[in-house]
């Protein structure tokens, strides 16, 4: 029984113009745009050498640590910083002026401070240098307190140097403008929410009249929605398959990573846009319109935040609410996107990854315990 | 003595302030087509929505076939078949599709449920429709989708909640005739409506309800039993006299004349050929008229003299 509710709610989604052609064409029209006003820029662009401030520092740290930084090459031995010391007072200029692309605060090298206006590669090289110079700060101590473990850490400090060598060439494309075709992706798969609320408009006897009429029959009211929700979920794998289709095989974008990977990401992320739209469908007792018009909205800031219309919006509530980006569904794809291109399969991309399967599990959940069959107070 | 299919109990349904049902109780027989009558707003849909257990209720008891009925009760529900006040059709699904895919959420043998859509198709005449789109066919032709929709999967006990509202009279004859023939076959039929025709054309017993409350029930004969006026003769004829007036009122059984517009209105109370005396009466003051015809009480005087207002107070 609820294999043929899947096969009929496949056929009417299919039959569902409206859906169907916003799920297929935002990807391509949106891609196309992005493709015609930035593809011209499209070419991995040699790494250029960026300025790093060092303020704080005393004369031999400042040497030390601009030595090291220095001697940080790219893949084709381009070197990636300059160092330039400045004053602490004219941090604030430097970083807003763009003229620097973080100020290192060395005052105290047991505790170096980043201050960053961007989330690039470079800051992210960065980032990891300090780590690196943290870590081995607390391991001289143990050594200088401890003269026979000095070689076993000595060795492990061997180990870290390479670590930043690997991260350092972990990126495939590193241009800023692929992060655009990342935001699209992942309204993309948020866009599938639409498709995800249609399931509880069907299905809920205040809201359509098809609903009442499901309603009314003696099916088994959760197995009817996630036979629906399945159906919804495979139309729009396909949509969303589409769009990447038209990035990658058409426009031939460099998405710095593998297919297999892409695909992966794209299927998630679409699991997670159903089950939002499946969730949001349930919580009120709002009317149809008003939940569409609640999930556009949610969708559209989503994507705002997460930097489909202005590209330093996710470092910017980065910095000052990073929660809203461990949540955003839009930033949370973005974010495995962009990790992979940038980092490999690492630690981040897990942590985005198993954050989308959680949070489809969660809402897909909280969905199902609404959809128990229930009578009305009003229809 | 025959099965009790519904029984409802002093169901009392309240929106906030406003006292939907109002203790309601009524009692349907195995085989009855039973007509439920009212104005807008008077509380059939209501009690229909919370008999499907749609609307959760304050006070009362349902029962249908003998047992309470519940949002669980999977038994039941599958012997019911609704045909909603609004089509509740999928629009990107063909006609063949909808009628299949709402009577596969009871069926679940496919060869019976495949027969099962056919005869439906066969019994609303959409044959030649099968393969269209809901939006593709006429208000009429929906009507009949929305019906094949609901009692495809050969329910016992239908619903009939306004299925001719907007339809045109082709349809409507059919839908109705549809019904009859659905009763023979020996389904129960609840039959909501405010057009007072249908229920006299349809029903074996009628439920007259407003207010959420039941005014009246019984045959349309026991209903117009329990009325004053009987029979209504109307006269057209002109210039007629005060003294001649008063000569028709003093007729037998005459219990209210009134003339307007040449036009007089001689209702009547019982008796039998009240017309062949007011035409006597006529003839023996050689009174000419131009036409003289008889009115037999409608179930809209049973109620208007029951409640004070029309039924059709929307048209």
């Amino acid at each position: 029984m609820y294999f043929r509710v899947f096969v009929y709610r496949i056929k009417k989604n299919l039959r569902d113009r409206e859906l169907i052609l916003w799920s297929l064409l935002f990807p391509i029209v949106l891609g196309t745009l992005f493709y015609m006003a930035l593809g011209s820029i499209y070419k991995n662009a040699a790494v250029e050498t960026k300025s790093v401030a060092l303020v704080g520092g005393t004369e031999a740290n400042t040497e030390f640590v601009k030595t090291t930084l220095e001697g940080i090459k790219s893949s084709e031995g381009t070197a990636m910083f300059e160092v330039i010391v400045a004053d602490a007072a004219d941090e604030q200029k430097l970083l807003f002026k763009d003229e620097v692309a973080g100020v290192m605060d060395i005052s105290d090298m047991s505790d170096i401070r980043l201050h960053i206006a961007k989330d690039e590669v470079a800051q992210n090289v960065l980032a990891h240098v300090i780590g690196i110079f943290r870590r081995n700060a607390v391991l001289m101590q143990k050594a200088a307190a401890d003269p026979a473990s000095a070689l076993k850490i000595m060795n492990l400090m061997t180990e870290d140097t390479e670590l930043v060598k690997q991260v350092n060439a972990a990126g495939e494309n590193k241009d800023p403008y692929v992060s655009f075709m990342y935001a699209l992706l992942a309204m993309v798969c948020v866009m599938a929410s639409n498709a995800g609320l249609q399931v509880p408009i069907d299905s809920q006897a205040n809201i359509s009249t098809q609903g009442a009429r499901v309603s009314i029959t003696p099916v088994n009211h959760r197995m009817y929605e996630l036979a629906s929700l399945l159906a919804a979920f495979v139309i729009q794998v396909v949509c969303t398959m589409v769009g990447l289709f038209m990035i990658v095989g058409v426009y031939k974008v460099n998405m710095g990573c593998s297919i297999g990977f892409l695909i992966l990401i794209c299927i998630l992320g679409t699991m997670l846009g159903c089950s939002l739209g499946f969730m949001l469908g349930h919580v009120s007792k709002l009317s149809k319109s008003s939940k569409e018009a609640i999930l556009l909205l949610f969708v559209t800031f989503g994507g705002f935040l997460a930097g489909l219309m202005f590209d330093r919006m996710k470092m910017i509530v980065e910095m000052y609410c990073p929660i809203i980006n461990r949540i955003n569904p839009s930033a949370l794809i973005h974010d495995a996107f962009y990790s992979l291109n940038i980092f490999g399969v690492g630690e981040r991309f897990y942590r985005s990854m198993i954050t989308m399967v959680v949070m489809t599990i969660v809402f897909t959940t909280i969905g199902l315990v609404m959809s128990r069959r229930r009578s009305y107070a009003s229809i | 003595m025959a099965e009790t299919v519904v029984k409802i109990t002093n169901l009392v349904k309240r929106y906030k302030e406003l006292i939907a049902l109002d203790n309601f109780s009524m009692e349907i027989q195995k085989g009855e087509v039973f007509g439920l009558l009212g104005p807008n707003g008077s509380g059939k849909t209501t009690t229909i929505n919370c008999l499907l257990t749609l609307l959760s209720y304050d006070n009362g008891e349902i029962e249908l076939f003998g047992e309470k009925m519940t949002s669980k009760r999977s038994d039941l529900k599958v012997r019911i078949g609704v045909v909603p006040q609004q089509v509740a059709v999928f629009d990107e699904l063909t006609v063949y599709d909808n009628i299949d895919f709402f009577c596969g959420l009871y069926i679940k043998d496919k060869e019976t449920r495949k027969k099962y859509v056919e005869d439906a198709i066969e019994f609303v005449g959409l044959q030649e429709f099968k393969k269209f789109y809901p939006k593709k066919l006429s208000g009429g032709l929906l009507r009949r989708l929305n019906i094949a929709c609901g009692i495809a999967h050969k329910p016992e006990l239908i619903i009939f909640d306004e299925p001719t509202v907007a339809v045109d009279p082709q349809s409507r004859n059919r839908i109705l005739e549809g019904i009859s023939r659905l009763n023979e076959q020996g389904a129960t039929i609840i039959y909501t409506t405010h057009y007072m025709e249908e229920v006299e054309q349809l029903c074996s017993r009628i439920l007259i309800m407003d207010h959420g409350k039941k005014i009246a029930i019984g045959t349309k004969d026991e209903l117009k039993g329990m009325i004053k006026n009987t029979e209504s003769v109307i006269v057209n004829a002109h210039g007629l006299t005060q003294d001649f007036i008063e000569k028709v009122r003093a007729l037998n059984h005459v219990y209210d004349v009134s003339y307007r517009d040449d036009t007089l209105t001689v209702k009547c109370s019982g008796g039998k050929h009240n017309i062949v005396h007011v035409v006597d009466c006529f003839a023996d003051n050689e009174v000419k008229y131009q036409q003289i015809y008889s009115i037999l009480p409608t179930l809209n005087e049973v109620f208007l003299e029951i409640t004070g207002k029309q039924l059709r107070d929307n048209e």
